[in-house]
């Protein structure tokens, strides 16, 4: 009884290791003439700009494209970095100009200067070595509710913020947690400095109505009425004139100047479709343009883009401020930690 | 061994205490197992049943090893002490279920359900839940879902002890005819000796994991082989050999009595229904064989059993019990019991039948 | 009681948890394996230094004491709340019961955006309770301001919970005997002397079975603490984990966090086991067939169930009702006043064209329907091969037990991580993301429905099992004709947790599922990520509606079984 109990356990055990090596080796056949691009999940939603320009690319093309959500855009960073040794996707889009550094260090992108960056303005091109290209960029600001807060009292520049008359009127978001909430905290190391920076969020404590996970619920609570001023995009406006024809929401510009967030498209040094893959990215930083800034509600980097009048409800501020990828990449960690004892006392 | 019936020898060893028994059940009898709690009693079914497994020992049954078969094919039936009544299932479909397991046809089971249910003088309840029953009532369906399985061996753990007296002993009658009327051998564990004594043709006690004796109600009761069977079966009286001298009466009787005292705890031991009351101071006890007499025993209880009363006397320090047919007027007696009705035991084992010496000692 | 070690049948229970454990294993402890594992790597090799460090932190120390204490406090919370709605359903019959049991597993399907914004559109300082009562007393500042605080935290995790023990202790209770209290009754206690000293302690096993899944749940909640507490003084170890591994891509630190977390919980788990099997052996079954199931009898009674009913309906379907509501409501501009509109609904069933291209949300409800129902139908019976062998081996029983609730000590990040494991290494077509998508899904849902189903297991009486065997039934056979139906309740139950948890699951698809299997979570937050929130909120009353009828439906089969 206990020998056939013994080969029981054993077939199992067997079964087991079986199955597991199977499923890690057995790969299907990789579509010939597909490409396949990983993009944030927003990106790829109905509601995003993959699927108009993907059907558009294939259309002129003749290529199929499998566009592929991947989360958001840290989770997608990591997928591509952990498939390092069984890679998939031709193209990557969606990396920002502040995680890009950890990417670079796992080297899988291959550098690749499109023609089309010609039309592109000098101070987007974060990436000098061309492995990451800008395809669309957007500057953090404060949004106001001009249906809550009174035009004589909305704030003019970070430093005002800190104004005990805008106890619990500001939303913001954990820079732990959020790429937003962390281009809040490199915008304020950029305005106030390594030193000052702090000072300024200990006093928003007071004023923070609460500081969220991230940027939907910050937003969510904004348009729900909780409060009058909400960290978001300087574009975030469009939306609301474009399909809820409202000119309520309205970015706040302040005198220091605004930090960017540039999103970049990238090809896997793996990819053996280059040439499909190039001709993808061209079209990202070309045709594709408008269709995604219209959906993405950022700006274009193509100068050469026409944009609709609804985009003059997001004025471009004086200054646009941001941070060499490699210092980030050096302090985050201790900025955060800074960050955290100072807030959660 | 026997070649029929149940024949089993089993020694386990559990936290609490180690079981050691040895004995075996013709075939087509009704033996119980008898103890007082935790002796080890339901253990030894579950064993017989093959619900705990068996390590050490043998377990026949009707010339079969049992020991290494599984459960469900010893055709071993057993009924619990809640009966264990599937609560999902009405009465009928209770007893259906070891019918369909044997792959009885659909008319045959209805028949045999039947049949079954008038057998344990449940007619017409085919329809009901378990929940609809009382007590009695599920322990006769369990005891007719048992029965459906046409075992070999019938196991019952304390099946009555759960209801009512009047209801146990109604019961109890059902199932001594109910077994005549099947003839299946069957093992019954119970720990009220009136129920052993009344129903089995074979008694086994059990104490503390042993045998202590095995034979019929009558040898049981009347010839304990050692002082727990006898004070479990059965109210008595113990009293040390030394008192024999003091309490010994020989009106002249036939065969002289020789008093040997031993070495080790010495003790008499004799019912109270031999005990002879005399309540009356002038008169004297009316007994003229050789026996024990205890003058001027005080009084301590008087209960009334219905059919006798039950004395509770204190003679000398000893409480002595016996049985009188009226309430004794006066406050002491004299209590007397002949010399053949008193057993001897030495270190509570059983010296030899009674007290009256033997030819040639 | 002695163990029952029958050689015969030690090979029957032994394959039963096979099947779970080979789902947990690949799914599970396999990715996890080598995530955690990289907790023992710094640059100098294997080594030891990183756990320690994050073990004797005291920063990390006072984290871990207060996600400890938040997640206890809302576990007491959840309980006051859900107990008096457990003896409510458990005594008496009365209308509504089954609708408050049919809609307890609804926040379970809501992804925990919607909870919160739907706490923010009800309890908000805007919110519609803020709104009444500013005007029915003529207010000018919103008098409640209960969110944004520690208070609001336990608030939320009450709502999201409470249903739960609600649910697994009233199922628990009915099956109860009630000899107990009769006897107590007449020994001359009061009700209330005899619920604290009797009831209570009976009911133990069930209400340590449910408050352990709260616990596990409160203690690796993130959006909800984040947002509705207010700010970083209420950090948690998932906010500790989600940071290391996101923003900083230190995936070591993030394992060794998450080693912590998963110690901590699994010695309160093995714990929870303990006392809950010495509780549950003493257990006696009754069918559910109350006899005297009663309407309340005084004016008191009735009081209090009238209260407790609309309390919870207060509780349970303001934040739901609140997004049901905003989903109506639709303005042609932003500006002017919100009316009754279906504006939402024709857009998402791409009546009307709104943004971009359509694609019909009918779609992803089918995804997820579909998913749903695989999952539900192939995790009870894991779950139930499970509970069966951990009922059998009551030794080996705990460690098999833990196994299968450890999912839920695991930080959802660590999990994903986990998951990035897997799809990087399996890769294949449609039909092996959608079996991915259910496999993981299977995995979270298993702790829950093990939960529901373990106790009552373990209270059907060794007898009726022994029973069956001396009839002639093979194990396999007593299995499928006598365990089974006793069980039946507890497998709907399960079920139901089952397929709500697989609705409002998005993480685990995310990662796994390629963009062709679009479920509805995922299109809620596509539309709350582009601005389109009251989308989300008319998107996620469909989700509830659907629900709503597939719960409905399958308490009114599971009553009908048991003439309820």
């Amino acid at each position: 009884m206990e020998v056939l109990m013994n080969k029981h356990r054993y077939v199992c055990v067997l079964v087991a290791i079986l199955t597991l090596s199977f499923s890690v080796f057995a790969q299907p056949a990789k579509e010939s003439n597909e490409l396949v691009v990983y993009a944030y999940d927003a990106f790829c939603g109905d509601w995003g700009p993959g699927p108009a320009i993907v059907e558009e690319f294939e259309k002129q093309h003749g290529i199929k494209v499998n566009l592929v959500s991947a989360g958001d855009a840290v989770e997608m960073m990591t997928k591509v970095i952990s498939e390092a040794d069984n890679p998939w996707a031709d193209v990557v889009i969606g990396i920002t100009d502040d995680m890009a550094q950890k990417v670079y260090d796992a080297n899988v992108l291959e550098r690749y200067e499109s023609a089309a960056l010609s039309d592109i303005p000098a101070f987007l091109h974060f990436d000098p070595s061309y492995r990451l290209l800008p395809f669309d960029y957007g500057n953090f600001a404060f949004v106001v509710d001009t249906e809550r807060m009174k035009a004589e009292d909305v704030p003019t520049s970070l430093a005002s913020l800190v104004d005990p008359k805008y106890k619990n009127k500001v939303i913001l978001i954990d820079p732990r947690t959020s790429s937003v909430g962390l281009g809040l905290l490199l915008w304020t190391i950029e305005v106030f400095g390594e030193k000052e920076y702090l000072t300024w969020w200990k006093a928003m404590k007071e004023n923070a109505l609460t500081i969220t996970d991230g940027w939907s619920s910050a937003y969510g609570l904004f348009t729900e009425g909780e409060a009058p001023l909400v960290l978001s995009y300087s574009t975030s406006p469009v939306y609301h004139v474009t399909y809820e024809e409202t000119t309520r929401y309205q970015t706040v510009l302040f005198s220091e100047g605004h930090s960017t967030t540039i999103e970049g498209a990238g090809i896997l040094s793996s990819s053996k479709q280059k040439g499909i893959a190039q001709k993808f990215v061209d079209y990202l930083l070309t045709e594709a343009q408008l269709t995604i800034a219209l959906a993405n509600s950022m700006y274009p980097v193509n100068s050469k883009t026409e944009l609709p009048a609804a985009f003059d409800y997001a004025p471009k501020p004086q200054k646009s401020l941001s941070m060499d990828t490699k210092m980030l990449a050096k302090n985050l960690d201790r900025w955060l930690t800074e960050w955290t004892q100072v807030m959660s006392k | 061994m026997a070649d029929n019936g149940l024949s089993c020898s089993l020694k386990a060893s559990y936290q609490d205490f180690n079981l050691d028994v040895s004995f075996s059940v013709k075939s087509g009898e009704l033996a119980c197992i008898i103890g007082p709690s935790g002796c080890g009693k339901s253990t030894t079914l579950q064993l017989i049943a093959g619900l705990l497994p068996l390590n050490t020992g043998q377990l026949v049954l009707n010339g079969r090893d049992i020991a290494h078969t599984s459960v469900h094919e010893r055709q071993i039936a057993m009924v619990f002490q809640d009966y264990a009544l599937f609560p999902h299932m009405s009465v009928e479909q209770n007893i259906a279920y070891p019918l369909k397991i044997r792959k009885v046809g659909r008319v045959k089971r209805k028949e045999k359900i039947t049949r079954l249910l008038s057998m344990v003088a449940l007619e017409g309840y085919q329809k009901r839940k378990s929940q609809e029953l009382s007590g009695g009532e599920r322990q006769r369906v369990a005891l007719a879902r048992a029965l459906a399985s046409e075992p070999k061996l019938l196991l019952l753990d304390e099946p009555l002890s759960a209801l009512d007296a009047k209801l146990r002993k109604h019961l109890r009658e059902e199932i001594r005819r109910i077994h005549d009327e099947t003839g299946i051998t069957t093992l019954y564990v119970t720990h009220d000796q009136e129920e052993a004594l009344s129903i089995a043709d074979r008694i086994i006690v059990m104490h503390e994991g042993r045998v202590m004796q095995e034979g019929t109600g009558e040898q049981i009761y009347n010839e304990p082989a050692n002082i727990f069977v006898a004070t479990f079966m059965g109210e008595g009286n113990t009293l040390p050999y030394s008192i024999i001298p003091k309490t010994l009466v020989n009106t002249g009787g036939v065969t002289p009595f020789v008093f040997k005292p031993k070495e080790g705890k010495h003790t008499i031991f004799f019912r109270p229904e031999e005990v002879l009351v005399q309540d009356n101071k002038n008169l004297p006890l009316a007994e003229y064989l050789v026996h024990l007499q205890f003058k001027q025993a005080e009084v301590v209880s008087c209960e009334f059993q219905g059919d006798h009363y039950r004395l509770v006397c204190n003679w000398e320090g000893y409480a002595i019990i016996s049985h009188c047919s009226h309430r004794p007027q006066a406050k002491t007696v004299t209590l007397g019991v002949r010399i053949k009705h008193i057993r001897e035991y030495i270190d509570g084992e059983s010296v030899k039948k009674t007290l009256l010496p033997s030819v040639g000692e | 009681m002695r163990e029952d070690k029958n050689l015969q049948y030690k090979r029957f229970y032994r394959v039963m948890p096979l099947p779970s454990a080979m789902v947990l294993l690949l799914l599970f402890f396999v990715p996890l394996f080598f995530t955690l594992s990289s907790a023992f790597f710094t640059e100098q090799g294997f080594s030891f230094s990183r756990i320690a460090g994050v073990f004797t932190d005291p920063y990390t120390q006072r984290i871990m004491l207060f996600t400890l204490l938040q997640a206890t406090l809302s576990t007491l919370a959840s309980l006051l709340v859900a107990l008096p709605g457990a003896y409510l359903i458990a005594t008496y019959s009365f209308r509504g019961k089954r609708l408050i049991l049919a809609l307890s597993a609804i926040p379970f399907v809501i992804p925990s955006i919607l909870v919160v914004l739907g706490f923010v559109i009800f309890f908000g300082n805007n919110g519609f309770l803020n709104r009444i009562l500013m005007a029915l007393f003529e207010l000018e500042e919103p008098p409640l301001s209960i969110l944004y605080s520690f208070p609001a935290i336990i608030l939320a995790h009450t709502f999201y919970n409470f249903p739960i023990i609600m649910s697994l202790v009233s199922s628990y209770w009915e099956h109860m005997d009630g000899n107990c209290e009769t006897a107590s009754y007449t020994l001359g206690a009061t009700k209330a002397k005899t619920f604290f000293s009797i009831t209570l302690p009976r009911l133990l096993p069930a209400i340590i079975s449910a408050a352990s899944l709260v616990f596990l749940f409160c203690f690796n909640s993130f959006a909800i603490i984040l947002v509705l507490g207010g700010g970083p003084q209420y950090t948690t170890m998932e906010v500790e984990i989600y940071r290391q591994a996101r923003m900083l891509g230190q995936n070591g630190s993030a394992a060794a966090l998450s080693l912590f977390s998963i110690l901590v919980t699994s010695i309160l788990l093995l714990w929870y086991n303990s006392t809950q099997k010495r509780l549950a052996r003493s257990e006696t079954y009754r069918n559910s067939n109350r006899l005297n199931e009663k309407k309340p009898a005084t004016l008191f009674g009735k009081l209090l169930a009238l209260l407790y009913t609309v309390a919870s309906f207060l509780f349970i379907l303001g934040p739901i009702a609140s997004v049901v509501v905003r989903s109506f409501m639709a303005s042609s501009s932003r500006s002017s006043a919100e009316t009754f509109s279906l504006k939402w609904y024709r857009q998402l069933l791409s009546l009307e064209r709104a943004t971009g291209h359509m694609n019909s949300a009918l779609q992803a409800l089918s995804n997820s329907l579909l998913i749903a129902l695989l999952v539900a139908l192939c995790t009870v019976p894991l779950a139930l091969t499970l509970s069966a062998a951990i009922r059998r081996k009551e030794k080996k029983g705990s460690m098999l037990e833990l196994f299968g609730m450890l999912p839920m000590t695991v930080s959802s990040v660590i999990i994903g991580l986990g998951y990035y494991l897997i799809s990087a290494k399996i890769r294949g077509g449609l039909l092996t993301s959608y079996s991915l998508v259910v496999l993981a899904h299977m995995v979270i849902a298993i702790p829950f429905v093990l939960r529901t189903i373990l106790p009552e297991y373990r209270k059907i009486p060794d007898s009726y099992i022994h029973s069956s065997l001396t009839l002639g039934a093979g194990p396999l056979r007593t299995f499928l004709l006598i365990e089974l139906p006793l069980l039946r309740g507890a497998m709907f139950t399960g079920a139901i947790f089952a397929f709500a948890l697989s609705m409002g699951e998005f993480n685990a698809t995310l990662t796994l599922a390629n963009s062709s299997i679009v479920t509805l979570p995922i299109v809620m937050y596509r539309l709350i990520g582009s601005y389109n929130f009251q989308g989300a909120c008319a998107l996620g009353t469909i989700l509830i509606a659907v629900c709503a009828i597939v719960f409905i439906a399958s308490e009114l089969a599971k009553g009908g079984n048991h003439g309820r």
